[in-house]
């Protein structure tokens, strides 16, 4: 790191270069507000950056994203945003992960995070986030823009007594949210809406995001309180305004907040099988293998008999995948589980055929008890439990 | 059931609107109709309690949630664009 040039910031009262330096920030979502707060982030100096979308850049992205040029059109967004965060700083270490933050941003890397950025553009993604955090006990700022104005809210796991984004859904947000899926599978042809946004309210936005963040990097709390959300009218002088959720009693990913961040799962490679570590963990003869989503096995035609391999999430298949590709008849049915039992053949088979990623944690339930565990790609961790 | 009179507005405070209201009157109904009526149906808005700066919830009455006559409602639009 060179010290002259950051020189202005040590000139700040309380602030510490060294805690942004060694600072771990994941954004998620590299649009608008994505780029702003890269921008923000590099020039600040953030040690470590993972950067998580599955776009690529589209003409249209230009009016409003700084870090992208026309010469980039059709490149992945994370490459993009890396190769120009590496340009402004090139003491930031950006990792790039190209995937839907759900099926390739493991929660065992979410909870080695100090803060994530959601910069996000629907319900489903923040409500998935939200959800991925709090099992992770992981602070995250959610900002979110239209043309003329924009909001910056903090959720934060550790703080449990605070409203999280699945306490605030209302019931048009998750009228919103379900409007995608038709039975659980994915609407055919279904596009999310497009949102009219400016550089103007990004950059608003973006900017208070990454203050939050700085503030929670530097001293632990900030002044935007947990579970509220900071309202700012871009294009209208009306002042800023923080209003409060409330929690939700019975709110699923309140319950998943980890007891104790501290004490990391054990890893296990992904090329082992559910069985093979539930003999290396002593569980007996009584447990089953939680899975993070809806699993689908197979697709059986119970009109022709033909049964197809799909194994995929649920919410990764299309409706028009049920019909049947032989017979063309709809209405193929799934072999849906989220658990994983003993003596199921499912059993037998290996992590990757679960279409789990990297470092995502999973959970074994035996004799009342519980056990996280952490799987990994052996190219890229060589602590493995094996 | 016994009425209480609200208000609420828009964040400009180019509409605003004071209303009878039922004691048992969910909050996401009463939410839903003065979206209606501030021209915000497509918009979505939380219903902040202005005194408080509370969101309000859907499943709330306005008995639940403890308003009182002579309250003030702001119709606040949620940004969800990235």
């Amino acid at each position: 790191m060179s010290e002259s040039r950051y020189s202005r910031h040590t000139l700040i009262p309380n602030w510490s270069q060294k805690k942004l330096t060694e600072a771990k920030v994941a954004v998620v979502g590299c649009g608008a507000l994505g780029n702003e707060v890269l921008k923000n982030l590099a020039l600040l100096g953030i040690g470590q950056i993972w950067v998580v979308d599955y776009d690529t850049i589209e003409i249209h992205n230009l009016t409003r994203s700084v870090l992208f040029r026309e010469s980039d059109i059709g490149r992945a967004k994370t490459e993009v945003v890396a190769e120009r965060v590496r340009e402004l700083n090139p003491d930031a270490c950006i990792h790039q992960i190209k995937g839907k933050l759900e099926l390739a941003f493991g929660r065992g890397l979410l909870r080695e995070m100090d803060v994530v950025l959601g910069c996000l553009d629907s319900v489903g993604a923040r409500r998935e986030l939200n959800r991925r955090c709090y099992f992770a006990g992981t602070p995250w700022i959610d900002g979110g823009i239209t043309h003329n104005l924009g909001n910056v809210a903090l959720f934060d796991p550790r703080i449990p007594e605070t409203a999280c984004y699945r306490c605030k859904m209302n019931t048009s947000a998750w009228a919103r949210l379900n409007e995608k899926y038709s039975c659980g599978y994915l609407k055919d042809n279904y596009e999310d809406p497009k949102f009219a946004t400016t550089i103007m309210t990004a950059s608003v936005v973006a900017a208070y995001q990454v203050e939050v963040a700085v503030q929670l990097l530097l001293t632990g709390t900030s002044h935007l309180k947990p579970g509220t959300q900071l309202f700012l009218p871009v294009a209208l002088p009306a002042g800023f305004r923080t209003i409060e959720f409330s929690l939700d009693q019975e709110c699923p990913d309140h319950s998943s907040i980890p007891n104790n961040k501290s004490t990391p799962p054990q890893k296990f490679s992904l090329d082992n099988t559910p069985t093979h570590v539930a003999n290396k963990l002593n569980l007996g003869n009584n447990w089953n293998l939680e899975l993070p989503f809806n699993f689908v096995s197979r697709l059986t035609c119970h009109e022709c008999g033909y049964v197809e391999s799909v194994r995929k999430s649920k919410g990764e298949i299309n409706k028009s995948q049920t019909r049947c590709p032989k017979c063309q008849k709809n209405g193929r049915e799934p072999t849906e589980f989220f658990r994983v039992a003993i003596n199921s053949e499912e059993a037998k088979q290996s992590f990757h055929d679960f279409a789990l990623c990297d470092r995502e944690i999973i959970k074994y339930v035996y004799n009342k008890k519980t056990i996280n565990i952490e799987v990994v790609n052996d190219s890229v961790n060589s602590e493995l439990g094996r | 059931m016994e009425e209480i009179t609200v208000t609420v507005k828009n964040l400009s405070g180019d509409f605003k609107k004071t209303t009878e209201v039922p004691l048992d009157m969910l909050l996401g109904d009463f939410r839903e109709a003065a979206k209606e009526l501030a021209n915000l149906s497509n918009v979505p808005c939380t219903l902040v309690l202005e005194k408080s700066n509370k969101v309000m919830r859907d499943n709330d009455t306005f008995q639940s949630a403890g308003i009182t006559s002579g309250s003030v409602f702001v119709l606040t639009p949620e940004a969800e664009g990235g």
